[in-house]
């Protein structure tokens, strides 16, 4: 078993999740559009949380609130309070933003779980986006606050010397965050397919004795385990990360965003 | 064969529709559920505000007219206890009238009995005198024989009685 | 294959073992701290413990994203190398 010579490494050797990203797609526009399975997946995420809004937004009543309606507040909310604990109640407008990011996360993650679709945050590029979207946010409000001259002067604080320091803290912030959802996820997708391939042996290992053919491929210890190992690496993982890159996009935005006392305008 | 991508690389296509699918949905969230929750829990919180003012309203008011009645209703039950003392002073009044009336009655009735016994009593008187008078004429004249003129006689016997009458 | 490729994967291999048994150290000392702090926490303030135990999780994930780098870099050096 080994990789061909671009790298890569073949399906059928190890099963999707060792290598990157199926390419689908080029769309031969603008040098190449790549369209890889992680774009498929997040268009069906972003698909399922269009639906699952649309239809829990139907029928909002004033007076009688359906049960659906009732999970639907409740869910809006706990996000209302969390980033109004977070990020003050002058941001709460980001509340949509940072749920739209949540869901994004746990759906893109938890679509995994299919083993038919990669998980869309189990591809760095991903989580990137996401990274350099907080980061862009904080450094905008920043700058709107406080203007270009003092954001760049807020570098070069407590003193000059510490001027690459701080560069360096605020380029690894992005990184660390979209490298930390990256590599829990398709840490995750990695153990689940060497647990894949090690059940696999296994079961062959045990079943080499009979000879016929159809019954020793039969996959014995494939079918339950890896179901518990997917419940940590998908389902509580993918939680609690896609809580952490919320949780940080509103530290940092909110951070970057303090309330102001004598504005009352707030974009 | 499928192309693959390495396991960590940079796409800066994979990026774009990342962060295109990210403004997407935030948007549409925004559109389809944040803005018309918030617009119905607004409603409703505004709608519970009004309740509430409405009621507080409505007890006040209620209050107020628990005041007004209580203040009726005592001042009813003063004219109903004036109404009956007066009643009562009235009729006290009237009773005591009509038992004079009837006192007075009573005794006129006793003075006009009287005058009448007395009136009786004094005609019966005359009418006795009168017969007296020609009972003694006839006893006179019987008794003397000698026939004088009626008219002295009887000037003679009214004397005679008259002086009776005066002793009697 | 060459010796020089060959060479290559095999310290890579070692690189990836190292990488992620050193790497793991850290975090796993740090999350043994953050966990029987907030027991500790929780045992001393049981009424807090919801909010203890949902702040444990966020440092736990926060402590262990060292981990995945490590995790990351071994992946790194075994499939892309």
């Amino acid at each position: 078993m080994s990789p061909d010579s671009d790298g890569t490494w073949e399906r059928g050797e190890f099963q999707n999740g060792m290598n990157g990203p199926k390419i689908l797609w080029t769309i031969p526009v603008f040098g190449g559009v790549t369209i890889t399975e992680t774009t498929l997946t997040s268009w069906i995420a972003m698909a399922i949380i269009m639906i699952a809004a649309w239809f829990l937004s139907r029928n909002l009543s004033v007076d009688k609130p359906s049960k659906r309606q009732i999970v639907l507040e409740k869910i809006i909310g706990m996000l209302y309070g969390m980033v109004e604990g977070t990020m003050g109640k002058h941001n709460l407008h980001f509340a949509p933003y940072i749920g739209a990011l949540f869901a994004s996360s746990i759906v893109g993650t938890l679509l995994g779980m299919t083993n038919i679709l990669r998980p869309a945050t189990a591809d760095l590029n991903t989580t990137l986006a996401w990274a350099l979207a907080t980061t862009a946010l904080t450094w905008f409000f920043s700058i709107k606050n406080s203007g270009f001259l003092a954001w760049l002067k807020s570098f070069a604080e407590p003193v000059a010397v510490m001027t690459p320091m701080n560069i360096i803290s605020e380029i690894a912030n992005p990184i660390s965050m979209s490298f930390r959802h990256f590599g829990n996820i398709a840490g995750g997708l990695v153990m689940t397919t060497l647990l894949y391939q090690a059940l696999a042996a296994l079961s062959a290992f045990v079943l080499q004795w009979i000879p016929v053919k159809l019954i020793n491929t039969i996959p014995i210890f494939q079918l339950g385990i890896p179901a518990f190992l997917s419940i940590y690496f998908d389902l509580f993982s993918g939680f609690v990360q896609a809580l952490v890159i919320s949780m940080l996009t509103m530290v940092y935005v909110g951070g970057a965003n303090p309330p102001k006392e004598e504005s009352a305008e707030n974009t | 064969m499928p192309e693959y991508q390495p396991f960590v690389t940079i796409d800066v296509w994979t990026m774009i529709f990342a962060w295109g699918n990210l403004i997407i949905l935030f948007l549409f969230l925004k559109k389809i559920l944040f803005v018309p929750l918030k617009n119905i829990i607004d409603q409703r919180q505004k709608q519970i505000k009004d309740m509430y003012d409405e009621a507080r309203t409505d007890k006040d008011a209620a209050a107020a007219m628990r005041v007004e009645y209580e203040q009726k209703l005592a001042d009813a039950s003063a004219k109903g206890e004036e109404i009956i003392r007066s009643a009562t002073a009235r009729a006290h009044k009237q009773e005591e009238e009509i038992i004079r009336e009837a006192n007075e009655t009573a005794a006129k009735n006793l003075r006009r009995a009287d005058e009448q016994i007395e009136m009786e009593k004094k005609k019966a008187l005359n009418q006795l005198k009168d017969e007296v008078s020609s009972m003694a004429v006839d006893i006179a004249s019987a008794v003397i024989e000698k026939n004088l003129s009626e008219e002295d006689n009887r000037e003679m016997i009214d004397r005679f009685i008259g002086q009776l009458g005066d002793e009697g | 294959m060459e010796m020089a490729d060959a060479i290559v994967k095999a310290a890579c291999a070692l690189g990836a073992g190292l990488s992620m048994g050193l790497g793991a150290i850290g975090p796993g000392i740090g999350e043994g701290n953050v966990v029987g702090k907030a027991l500790e926490g929780m045992a001393r303030q049981p009424e807090m413990s919801g909010t203890l135990r949902s702040t444990m999780i966020l440092g736990v994930a926060m402590c262990e994203s060292t981990g995945i780098y490590s995790l990351v870099i071994a992946l790194l050096l075994l499939f892309v190398f």
